[in-house]
């Protein structure tokens, strides 16, 4: 599929003295899947907040050609934030209500396949405050496809989901991207990442180190792995060997 | 082995931090967070520092200026001594039956359970500390110059107890009903009514006078400190009154401490409905039932009371006290109903504070989310102000009255946008402004009441009247609200 769904041109996000992204720069096309690998604190979820706009930043973002992140651009984005970007003081019920009344959704279909695909159901009416970790997700998983945006960013979206929803969501992802739809995925956890995504990035200290398809990045540092590429990438590899010897 | 001290003094950081960041996070992290923790532990410190000042302030007026009797200086203590704890304390109340990190460590951990309650209670106590010892410090110095008998001191003895009893009772009661839908809300606002209606009472008991009181009160608890005259009955009673109460305290501090270790918070079975669809259709209305739906249900709702409570005041002068009513006397409670209605968008902002984050990730703008607030507060002013319109008419009173109080409804508006321009402050520093920013947001709102209060005041005396002074009273309050709205169109949102 064509067109560019996000194009970061020298991003740099600052907290304080502290440059958590430092010049990055990635493009992700239409129907694709790219993944942003990193340790903890590499710059990924400080990324995909700048791209939605909730932290400020210098640079160029440009969301499926419609420019920098705002309120009129966020109906064609859905996002999955680490911590779940839910309203608790709700129950998922009226959370669902009023994102589809605000986005201006008023087809209960999607909504009820949804439910049902993700078991949510019986929590319907819980407040939000009171479901488990695993539940909150699912709900903002929901609320994150509710309105079929054409740009999905997911930071680390399986944290918390039992095996039986990672699954449904992996196939929601792929559906996702097979309609037209892209997705920009941060995560961690390198099976997944080799599993799912087209092409991938890996960040380190808020700097872009590689990025290409997953065949290429292996090829670039000469692993056999997505994980032994990442390690190697980072200069983690020897770490590892000395810490396992000292064991 | 550590000591009770030391785990005490860690835990205590932890559970301040969690009271103070927990219950006010927004899914959004604060950009600084070591000034977050810096915050929380300052916020006890500035709390106390002032309400110790008003205290002070308010018992030296009563007495130099208004020449006030003696007991009423221990009602003003027993109040502020009470305020200051359970301000302190109820802040801890809902954030700690999350605080399952704490009990999931200290379960893990090789400790001695009588150790682990026992810090507990230490810890619970070091965030009342310093308010105990602030409030005791200054009665102590209004006890001394006031002279004879040392009624501020008595106040505060046993306002302190009682505030340690009704907010472990609340911390109890929050966590029995945490998980409930109704039962959780309904504790959560009673808690902050309870604020509202001891204000109310501290005002009532200000304007009485003991002597005319009826001597059976000198055995009730807190009343029998208005009959202290020197050595006698009523100073035993309420001498006994305080020995009770902290026992009762330190009582309840054990019971709390032990409850907290060995909670497990039960999630509560709810009947399920099918999903019927979207139903509210248009975008502004489904953020005005949101904007209610959440404003009820934190922990701010209590707010809402305000409204109720000074109503109650004004029927009470009224209907109690005989006061007749002239146009003057109800556009007085009206433009004072005006200042009490500009409270409704700091409840519905500061609700929103928690799931900021989700705003911000919705085709929702600044301007329209500040349009849902004015829906709301413009409804909540024209209810408010409603029996007063007809009273009006009821008692014939010329129709022209009817004009300013509709137009008194110029404040609230102003400090609606006021309250916008600060939510996106707030939102872009992450949700957790500094005590400073605070201070100065709520100079702002004071601000932003107080010019077209001025001007209202001004014209009175310069023009006379009152349908040309709240004229200009509504033309102030427009002139700042353009204002804010150009500030806050300017703000942006991304």
């Amino acid at each position: 599929m064509g067109g560019c769904a996000l194009r970061v041109e020298g991003l740099v996000v600052r907290y304080g003295d502290k440059v958590a992204v430092k010049g990055l720069s990635f493009v992700i096309n239409g129907g694709e899947v790219y993944c942003l690998l990193g340790p903890n604190g590499a710059g990924k979820t400080s990324t995909i907040k700048a791209v939605l706009g909730l932290v400020r930043y210098e640079g160029l973002i440009d969301v499926l050609g419609l420019g920098p992140p705002s309120p009129g651009v966020m109906n064609s984005v859905g996002v999955v934030m680490e911590s779940p970007a839910v309203l608790e003081a709700l129950t998922p019920r009226e959370f669902f209500e009023f994102l589809g009344s605000v986005r201006g959704i008023f087809n209960a279909r999607r909504v009820e396949t949804l439910i049902d695909a993700f078991e949510l159901r019986d929590y319907l009416d819980t407040p939000i405050a009171a479901l488990s970790a695993g539940n909150r997700q699912k709900v903002a998983i929901i609320a994150a496809l509710l309105h079929e945006p054409r740009l999905l960013l997911l930071d680390e979206p399986f944290n918390f989901l039992d095996a039986k929803s990672v699954r449904v969501f992996k196939e929601v992802m792929r559906r996702h991207v097979e309609s037209g739809g892209s997705i920009l995925f941060s995560t961690h956890i390198m099976e997944i990442a080799e599993r799912i995504c087209d092409r991938v990035g890996i960040l380190n200290e808020g700097v872009l180190i590689t990025e290409g398809t997953i065949d290429e990045v292996k090829e670039r540092v000469k692993a056999g792995t997505l994980e032994d590429a990442f390690l190697k990438a980072i200069h983690a590899d020897e770490e590892i060997r000395a810490i396992l010897e000292g064991l | 082995m550590v000591s009770a001290r030391k785990l005490a003094s860690v835990l205590y950081k932890e559970l301040f931090y969690q009271g103070y960041f927990a219950s006010r996070i927004s899914g959004l992290r604060p950009m600084n967070v070591s000034r977050v923790v810096r915050t929380a532990r300052h916020y006890k410190l500035v709390m106390s520092a002032m309400m110790g000042f008003y205290m002070g302030l308010f018992g030296a007026m009563q007495y130099f200026i208004f020449k006030m009797p003696g007991p009423s200086l221990f009602a003003l203590t027993l109040t502020f001594s009470f305020i200051m704890i359970y301000s302190l304390l109820i802040n801890l109340a809902f954030p700690l039956q999350g605080a399952d990190n704490i009990r999931g460590l200290l379960a893990t951990l090789p400790l001695e359970p009588g150790l682990v309650r026992k810090a507990l209670t230490l810890s619970l106590y070091m965030t009342m500390d310093l308010p105990i010892y602030i409030s005791i410090a200054v009665s102590v110095v209004l006890s001394l110059v006031v002279g004879g008998v040392p009624y501020p001191l008595i106040g505060a003895l046993e306002g302190i107890p009682l505030g340690v009893i009704v907010s472990m009772g609340f911390i109890l009661m929050a966590e029995r009903t945490m998980k409930g839908k109704v039962s959780g809300n309904v504790v959560r606002n009673l808690s902050l009514v309870l604020i509202t209606v001891l204000i109310m009472l501290m005002v009532y008991i200000d304007n009485i006078k003991p002597s005319e009181l009826n001597p059976a009160l000198s055995i009730v608890p807190i009343v029998s400190g208005l009959f202290i005259t020197g050595l006698g009955i009523p100073l035993y009673v309420t001498l006994m009154y305080i020995a009770l109460f902290s026992a009762l305290a330190y009582v309840m501090l054990r019971k709390v401490s032990t409850r907290l270790i060995e909670s497990i918070v039960q999630v509560q079975v709810v009947r399920v409905k099918a999903f019927r669809g979207f139903r509210v259709r248009s975008p502004l209305m489904a953020l005005v039932r949101v904007d209610l739906v959440q404003s009820f249900r934190s922990r701010i709702a209590g707010l809402w009371a305000l409204p109720i409570s000074f109503w109650l005041i004004v029927f009470f002068a009224m209907i109690i006290s005989g006061v007749k009513l002239t146009p003057m006397s109800v556009l007085a409670y009206v433009w004072q109903m005006s200042l009490v209605i500009a409270f409704i968008p700091f409840i519905l902002y500061t609700s929103e504070l928690r799931g900021a984050v989700v705003f911000r990730l919705l085709p929702i703008s600044p301007i329209r989310n500040l349009v849902s607030k004015l829906i709301v507060t413009l409804i909540a002013y024209y209810v408010t102000v409603a029996p007063m319109m007809v009273m009006a008419l009821l008692y014939r009173m010329p129709l022209s009255l009817q004009v300013p109080i509709l137009l008194a409804f110029g404040p609230p508006m102003a400090a609606t946008a006021v309250m916008a321009i600060l939510f996106e402050k707030s939102i872009s520093e992450g949700a957790m402004p500094s005590i400073l920013t605070m201070f100065i947001y709520g100079l702002m709102v004071i601000l932003a009441e107080g010019l077209p209060t001025v001007s209202l005041i001004v014209a009175l005396v310069l023009i006379g009247g009152y349908v040309i002074p709240a004229l200009v009273m509504f033309a102030v309050s427009m002139i700042e609200f353009v204002v804010a709205l150009v500030v806050l169109v300017r703000l942006g949102r991304h």
